[in-house]
């Protein structure tokens, strides 16, 4: 007979306490002197043989009470025995997909998918018995708000329903389903359901095996039901704005921001004529830009420039004209930090005897490549001193420095540039033959966790050998992502002779450098790193291999090292105002200086009033540094940070996955393996589901109600019998 | 007691004291029948004492007489002291002779009789002095009795007669025979003769008997009639044998018990 509260079985064993009261009080017995023996002893032999029975009647009865009453709180279930008066409790998990794709529409009555999920998931709820206790939870990438504990109340579970918004996230249904499974499986009832209701879409089912296996798991206490809404494959036309970003490393004033828009067709006919429109902060930037034709699960990218009016943070969006089943990617929003002009401090370890034949002279040219009669306009400026020079520089006027061939720092120096970093400036740093290696990796690397690498042995031992080529493909790291377009050109064609061997330790501990950041931006032919990043405080350092000028590599006189220097450069910028675009459902991050801990922001989401913003406040994220951290981004566009004291307005834009987009519904083997774990029904309207959730049996009743009631009896009784047999005799 | 009791040597005289004129009323067996042939005259003898009245006072002095129960302010064997003394007073004040015994087993303690006014400090003596420590066997010690006293006269048993009651009646008839009148005085605590004990009580038997655990409720009816039947047959023994049987309770006064009973000698003479 299955118990519900098996727990309280062991309460059984409390019959023993009738029979310990009844030894205990064996030895509480008065003592009396007694002469008149002879007649007590014909009394007590005559009266023996009933006493005892009375004594095990009455000892029975108690065990059998209590013995009752602890198996009626163990709730057993039988389904020998039925009635209205007996409980059938039903628990409910319901599991309600309310990602981006859930905005689909129907196509009846305007109703989106997460409309018609509601409508079922109400009508779920209204047909299950009275008492049953239910759990609504919302799932897209992680579980969402609701009732995830059962709950009695029904009103609060309608509610919980009403209440679940259409978000922008992307899909990943297990955690969900894990939570509102654990939810149900330990809980007291004679029947439980876990009922799942999403709109079937494959890219929801990313970890779909181990659905299978967390349903299988379920079965076992509770009947899975995978409730499917929407109708695959009359999903109307889809455009979505699958991409938009910033192709510029820095975005300056009054130079064209060039911006790459990509655009998908997820539906099923062939979008003619395509045309996507940019705005830059809310105003239309020029005429639409004309896409053409999109056959049906294809895209388009096209390269398109935008103007920024000022400095500070702007909106860039890219729309579609609209109007099709998924509203929510016909939009696309970025922000980009612009600037004015932005400034290089060029450290040069070898000046040389004529500008040509200085350390830093590729590296000028590469930033500043203009004639010197137009430098001045150009939104990069760059200024160059020997590191002797270095201590009466102020740092303060300089976005970045690069330390090309610099032999060592002084200690003052090492702590000025590192403290530079740490406020949110960035570095590059280039060996050559006068750096003194120990330096670097003791005081720089070791001490100060300044550079992400450490710099080993020179490298190949034949410098008249091929030497090395940079990687010709592959490029992971954003900033190099460019040359994985084979129009871009190639990093491959150059060649080095010697470089210094770039370190990495496993595990950083000292320093400001942040445990793990060390990243490698690009490699070597051979899989040895060439550039190395790293993050320290607030600022960003790149770590090259090989020299800033043609004495070991050929780079800097390649096609490639401009875009490169360029996008560094533009990296340590976006690192001062980085992270501004996350994907939906991506916490946005935001580090500040130590004394801002404490300090109040009011964020306000994308197409919120005023009204509606929440306080939060900068963290000590300790080592010295300060942050916010801002989770709450179910929606995609843009959000406003407000800082006081001193005021600031931090922008920052969160992107749909595009996946969220595509209406690819899973597949019918995947079907069939859900139908082996789980009831699979599609939603129809109301009476749908009652050929699932109606047709199974009951699961039996509780019959703590009947056992209650004889242990009530038997201790009446118990009563009885205790007075009549306690009467004089 | 003076007048209250009969002799067991009616009609002898035991010491001539003189004589004095008839006049109506007088018992004419006293009448002096010389005198009256002599000289036509009517004279009456009188004597020195009416009777030659002797007591024997039997005390049980086991440890079940040291029973004291919850509403008591004495014990049985305290009780049992006290009409002993009472009647050993009553005795001597009308010149009689008193004996007492006090027995457990056997015949702990006798104090010969006598009529000397120092006869009741000894009596006394004798009860406060004494100690109980041994078990009854009142059947043997009224044998016994039977067999040592010579001299017939009232024997009066004080005891709780917790005993084998044919034995007790087959002595009562022992000392029947050998001439004398015997007064049976039962004294009982009334917790034995009510059992008002209630919940779970362990009975320690005195005089090394067994214990018992019971609850009281449940077999005080039983209880009760066996220790009624077992002074009905007691009672109705001692009738048979042409003896009084009184039951004492040690919680009533003394005053009510003894008066009791000496009214009823009284009336019955």
């Amino acid at each position: 007979m299955p118990l519900l509260n098996t727990i309280m079985i062991w309460g059984t064993a409390a019959v023993a306490i009738p029979i310990i009261i009844h030894l205990m009080n064996r030895r509480r017995f008065r003592k009396v002197p007694w002469a008149a023996i002879r007649f007590l002893k014909i009394s007590v032999e005559r009266n023996q043989r009933r006493m005892k029975i009375e004594e095990w009647i009455l000892l029975l009865l108690r065990c059998a009470i209590v013995a009752l009453i602890a198996f009626a709180l163990a709730r057993p279930v039988s389904d020998l025995i039925s009635g209205r008066w007996l409980a059938s409790q039903t628990v409910a998990g319901v599991v309600i997909d309310h990602s981006g794709s859930m905005a689909t529409a129907t196509g009846v009555g305007g109703k989106t998918k997460l409309d018609t999920a509601r409508e079922a998931a109400t009508g779920i709820l209204s047909g299950l018995p009275n008492g049953s206790a239910t759990s609504v939870v919302s799932a897209a990438d992680t579980p969402g708000e609701g009732v995830l504990e059962p709950t009695l109340d029904s009103s609060r579970a309608d509610r919980a329903v009403e209440e679940i918004r259409q978000t922008y996230r992307t899909t990943d249904l297990l955690p969900a389903i894990d939570g509102a499974a654990d939810a149900i499986e330990n809980r007291a009832a004679t029947r439980r359901e876990l009922i799942i209701i999403t709109d079937g879409q494959s890219a929801g089912w990313k970890q779909f095996d181990a659905i299978i296996r967390r349903l299988e798991t379920a079965k076992t206490k509770a009947r899975p039901v995978i409730v499917l809404v929407g109708e695959p494959g009359v999903e109307g036309d889809n455009l979505a704005v699958t991409r938009l970003a910033q192709n510029t490393p820095v975005a300056a004033i009054g130079q064209p921001l060039r911006l790459s828009v990509e655009v998908t067709n997820f539906g099923p006919l062939e979008a003619d004529n395509v045309t996507v429109q940019l705005s830059v902060d809310g105003a239309e930037a020029g005429e639409p830009v004309d896409i053409g034709d999109i056959p049906p699960g294809e895209s388009r990218a096209v390269t398109t420039f935008a103007a920024l009016p000022g400095e500070g943070h702007h909106r860039i969006a890219a729309t579609l004209p609209g109007g099709d089943s998924l509203p929510l990617d016909d939009t696309r929003v970025i922000v980009v930090r612009a600037v004015k002009r932005s400034r290089a401090l060029l450290v040069d370890g070898e000046p040389g005897r004529v500008p040509s034949e200085s350390e830093t002279f590729f590296l000028h040219n590469a930033l500043v490549p203009v004639p010197p009669d137009r430098a001045e306009d150009f939104y990069i400026a760059a200024d160059v001193v020997t590191p002797s020079a270095l201590p009466g520089t102020d740092l303060d006027d300089y976005d970045a420095i690069f330390l090309a061939n610099v032999s060592e720092l002084t200690r003052s120096s090492a702590q000025q540039i590192a403290d530079f970093v740490g406020a949110g400036g960035g570095l590059a740093v280039f060996p050559g033959k006068n750096v003194n290696r120990s330096f670097y990796n003791v005081e720089l690397h070791s001490e100060l966790g300044l550079l992400p690498a450490g710099f080993g042995d020179a490298y190949p031992e034949d410098s008249n050998g091929p030497g090395l080529t940079l990687q010709a493909g592959g490029y992971d790291h954003p900033l190099v992502a460019l040359w994985n377009d084979p129009g871009a050109g190639t990093l491959a064609s150059a060649r080095t002779r010697r470089a210094l061997r770039l370190e990495i330790p496993k595990s950083e501990t000292g320093g400001q450098t942040a445990p793990g950041t060390a990243k490698v931006v690009l490699r070597y032919n051979d899989g040895s790193p060439a550039v190395v990043e790293g993050e320290f405080g607030l600022g960003r350092v790149f770590q090259f291999s090989s020299s800033a000028d043609t004495e070991w590599t050929d780079l800097p006189v390649r096609l490639g090292f401009l875009p490169l220097i360029h996008r560094v450069f533009g990296g340590v910028l976006q690192r001062k105002g980085g992270g501004l675009n996350v994907q939906v459902g991506s916490p946005f991050v935001r580090r500040f200086p130590s004394e801002f801990i404490q300090r109040e922001a009011m964020v306000y989401a994308a197409g919120t009033a005023v009204s509606e913003g929440t306080l939060i406040k900068v963290q000590d994220l300790g080592g010295g540094a300060a942050g916010i951290e801002y989770a709450n981004t179910d929606l995609a566009g843009t959000y406003e940070v407000s800082l006081t004291d001193p005021p600031e307005v931090i922008s920052f834009a969160t992107q749909m996955d595009p996946a969220e987009s595509d209406p690819e519904p899973l597949s019918e083997p995947q079907l069939e393996r859900l139908r082996s774990v789980a009831d699979v029904v599609r939603w129809e309207g109301p009476g749908s589901l009652a050929a699932v959730l109606g047709n199974e049996g009951s699961g039996g009743s509780e019959i703590w109600l009947p056992l209650i009631v004889i242990a009530g009896l038997l201790a009446l009784l118990e009563l009885f019998l205790a007075q009549r047999f306690s009467r004089v005799k | 007691m003076a007048g209250d009791h009969k002799s067991p040597y009616r009609g002898f005289a035991i010491e001539f004291a003189q004589h004095r004129e008839y006049s109506p009323g007088d018992d004419v067996r006293h009448l002096d029948w010389k005198v009256l042939g002599r000289t036509e005259r009517y004279y009456i003898k009188q004597y020195e004492q009416e009777t030659n009245y002797i007591a024997h006072i039997l005390i049980d002095g086991s440890e079940s007489m040291l029973y004291k129960g919850s509403s008591a302010e004495i014990s049985k064997l305290e009780y049992a002291k006290s009409v002993a003394a009472c009647l050993s007073y009553l005795v001597l004040h009308q010149r009689d002779s008193v004996s007492l015994t006090l027995f457990d087993e056997d015949i702990r303690q006798h104090l010969p009789r006598s009529d000397a006014r120092n006869q009741l400090f000894r009596v006394l003596e004798t009860l406060t002095g004494f100690e109980p420590e041994g078990e009854t066997a009142l059947p043997h010690v009224l044998h016994e009795m039977a067999r040592r006293v010579q001299r017939k006269g009232i024997v009066i048993i004080i005891s709780d007669f917790f005993d084998e009651e044919s034995d007790v009646i087959e002595g009562i008839q022992h000392l029947r025979f050998a001439g004398h009148e015997v007064l049976g005085l039962q004294v009982l605590d009334n917790d034995e003769i009510e059992f008002p004990f209630t919940g779970l009580v362990e009975f320690e038997g005195l005089e090394n008997l067994e214990n018992f655990k019971t609850r009281p409720s449940e077999i005080k009816k039983t209880y009760l009639t066996e220790m009624e039947g077992f002074r009905e047959r007691l009672r109705s023994g001692f009738e048979r044998s042409e003896c009084h049987f009184v039951t004492m309770d040690t919680s009533k006064p003394l005053d009510d018990a003894l008066g009791g009973y000496l009214t009823f000698r009284k009336e019955t003479g």
